[in-house]
C-alpha cells in the first residue's frame, strides 16, 4: 500500500508541475461553465414563457434539479469524453517515453502497485477537477433552493462514471508508448460507450435491454435524478475492475514480450 | 551472487542474445564488452527483470528471477544506459521516492539518501531539480539511485557514456570505491575501462558469449585489445 501510495503521489503532483493539470482543469471548467450557463439562460426564458401563459400546471416538475442540475450532471459525463483522455493519456505512455518505465519495472514491484497507483492518481485528479466544479450547485443553492440530495447522488454518480473512464484511460495508457494514440484509443471507446444505445431497437428485446445496459451514460441517469441504486453501483465498480484487469493484462504482456 | 545460465532472447527471426551463461561472486567486478549491437544491454535488461527471456534462468543471490522476482530484485541496484530520471522532481526527492519504492522506511531511508547523496557528491544539488542538471550530474544520480539501500549486485549499463573525461575519470574512481563492497556487472565498449575497473571480463559478439575469463587470464600474452579483437573481428 505504501508503494502504491509513493507512485499514486508522484503522478498527482506531475499533474501541477507541468501545465497539464492546469490546463485540463481550467477547460473543463469552462466547458462545464459554459454549458451551466446555457442550462440557466434556458430555465430563465421558460419561466418568464410560463408566467406569460399563466398556466400553474405547466410548473409541476419543472423545478433546479430537473431542469438544471439533471441535466448539467449528464453534461459533465458528456465533457469527460474529451477531458478524461488528456489526463489519463500520460500515466503510463510518458514513463515509457522517458525510460523510466525501466526503473519501475526493475524496482521490487510488483505489477499491482504500478497498476493501483497510477489509478489512484487518476482517481484524485478526477476529484479534484470534479470539486472545482462545486461552485456551480453552490451558485444554485445561493440563489434558488434546490434538493440538496440529488447533488450528492449526482456528484457519487459522475464521479463513478469518470472513474470508469479512469481505468479505461489508464489501460490505453498501459498498450503504447505514444500519449496521442492512448488519447485516441480511449476517446474512441468512449464515443463508442455514448453511442452504443444508438441502435437500439424500437422493440423491447434482449439485444436492447443488454445495449442499454452498457450504456456508461444511462448508468447516470438514477444517479442524477438523485437515486442511488445499487445495479448502477456494481455496474460501474465493475467497469472498474475491467479496465484494472486489462491494464493488468497489458503490462504482464509489455513483462513477457 | 549472480548465476546467469542458457539465456536467450529471440526477437522474431533475431536472435539478440543466444545461450550466455556465467556466474559472478560475491564481490567480483566483471566488465561486459562487445560491440554495438552484441547483445550486452538486452542481456543486461533480462538480468534485472525489465525483459523476460526466451530461454534460460537468471539467479540473483540464490533467489530465481522468474520465480520470485521481488525478492531478487530487492538485491539489484539498476544503472539502465538511459538515467531513469524524472526532470519534474528535485534530486533529493527522486532518491526519496526511489527509496520509498525500493521499501526504506523513515530513518533507514533519510540516512540511505544522505550516504547515496555523499558517495555520488551529489550535495550541491540536492535542492536542484533534475531538468536542470548536467550529464555528468545525471549519470551520478542514477548511480545514487542505484545504489541506494545498498543492493548486493549493482548493474550499470555504460555507466560512462556520453561524459567528458573529467567525469569519465570521475565516474571510474567512484565504481572503484564500490569495489568490494557491491558485486558489479558493467557493460562498456572501452577496452581500457574495463581494463582499469574491472577483475573480470565477459566479451559478448552477436549475442554469443565468446570470451569469459579473469584480466589476469587476458593479460597473459596477448593484450585485451588483441584478444578482443581476436574474438569480435568483423567478419
Amino acid at each position: 500500500m505504501r508503494k502504491t501510495m509513493t507512485i499514486a503521489l508522484k503522478d498527482l503532483r506531475a499533474y501541477f508541475v507541468s501545465p497539464i493539470g492546469y490546463t485540463v482543469l481550467s477547460v473543463f471548467l469552462l466547458l462545464t461553465g459554459w454549458l451551466f450557463n446555457g442550462l440557466i439562460n434556458r430555465y430563465i426564458m421558460i419561466t418568464m414563457y410560463y408566467q406569460q401563459m399563466g398556466d400553474p400546471s405547466a410548473f409541476r416538475d419543472f423545478n433546479l434539479n430537473t431542469q438544471i442540475l439533471t441535466p448539467f450532471f449528464h453534461n459533465m459525463v458528456f465533457v469527460f469524453i474529451f477531458i478524461v483522455p488528456l489526463f489519463t493519456m500520460r500515466l503510463f505512455a510518458e514513463e515509457r517515453k522517458m525510460r523510466t518505465d525501466e526503473l519501475l519495472m526493475t524496482l521490487p514491484l510488483e505489477d499491482i502497485h504500478i497498476l493501483m497507483g497510477k489509478f489512484f492518481a487518476g482517481l484524485s485528479f478526477l476529484g479534484i477537477v470534479l470539486i472545482s466544479t462545486v461552485v456551480f450547485p453552490i451558485l444554485l443553492v445561493i440563489y434558488g433552493n434546490p434538493d440538496v440530495g440529488p447533488i450528492f447522488s449526482g456528484y457519487l454518480g459522475v464521479f463513478l462514471v469518470g472513474a470508469a473512464f479512469v481505468s479505461v484511460g489508464l489501460f490505453a495508457s498501459f498498450t503504447t508508448e505514444n500519449q496521442v494514440v492512448a488519447a485516441i484509443v480511449s476517446f474512441v471507446i468512449f464515443l463508442l460507450l455514448y453511442l452504443i444505445n444508438i441502435n437500439v431497437p424500437e422493440a423491447e428485446s434482449l439485444l436492447k435491454s443488454v445495449l442499454m445496459y452498457l450504456s456508461l451514460f444511462d448508468q447516470m441517469d438514477s444517479f442524477a435524478k438523485g437515486l442511488i441504486a445499487l445495479p448502477n453501483i456494481v455496474y460501474l465498480v465493475s467497469f472498474c475492475v475491467l479496465g484494472l484487469f486489462l491494464g493488468k493484462i497489458a503490462i504482464e504482456i509489455r513483462r513477457w514480450r | 551472487m549472480l548465476e546467469v545460465s542458457g539465456l536467450t532472447k529471440r526477437y522474431g527471426d533475431i536472435l539478440a542474445v543466444d545461450d550466455v551463461g556465467f556466474r559472478l561472486e560475491k564481490g567480483e567486478v566483471a566488465a561486459f564488452l562487445g560491440p554495438n549491437g552484441a547483445g550486452k544491454t538486452t542481456t543486461l535488461r533480462i538480468v534485472t527483470g525489465y525483459l523476460p527471456p526466451t530461454a534460460g534462468a537468471v539467479v540473483i543471490g540464490g533467489v530465481d528471477l522468474r520465480r520470485e522476482p521481488t525478492k531478487a530484485k530487492r538485491m539489484v541496484g539498476y544503472l539502465p544506459e538511459i538515467p531513469p530520471l524524472y526532470p519534474e522532481m528535485r534530486v533529493e526527492g527522486y532518491l526519496r521516492f526511489v527509496g520509498k519504492l525500493k521499501g526504506l522506511r523513515k530513518q533507514e531511508l533519510e540516512k540511505a539518501i544522505e550516504e547515496a547523496i555523499d558517495r555520488c557528491r551529489l550535495k550541491d544539488v540536492r535542492r536542484r531539480f533534475v531538468y536542470a542538471l548536467s550529464k555528468g550530474y545525471r549519470q551520478r544520480l542514477g548511480l545514487a539511485q542505484a545504489i541506494l539501500g545498498n543492493p548486493g549486485l549493482l548493474i550499470l549499463d555504460e555507466p560512462t557514456a556520453g561524459l567528458d573525461p573529467a567525469q569519465i575519470v570521475d565516474m571510474r574512481s567512484f565504481i572503484l570505491e564500490l569495489k568490494g563492497s557491491h558485486t558489479i556487472l558493467l557493460s562498456t565498449h572501452i577496452l581500457s575501462e574495463a581494463a582499469q575497473i574491472c577483475n573480470r571480463v565477459l566479451i559478448i559478439h552477436k549475442g554469443k558469449l565468446v570470451g569469459d575469463g579473469t584480466l589476469e587470464q587476458f593479460a597473459t600474452g596477448r593484450s585485451l585489445e588483441e584478444t578482443y579483437m581476436g574474438l569480435v573481428a568483423y567478419s
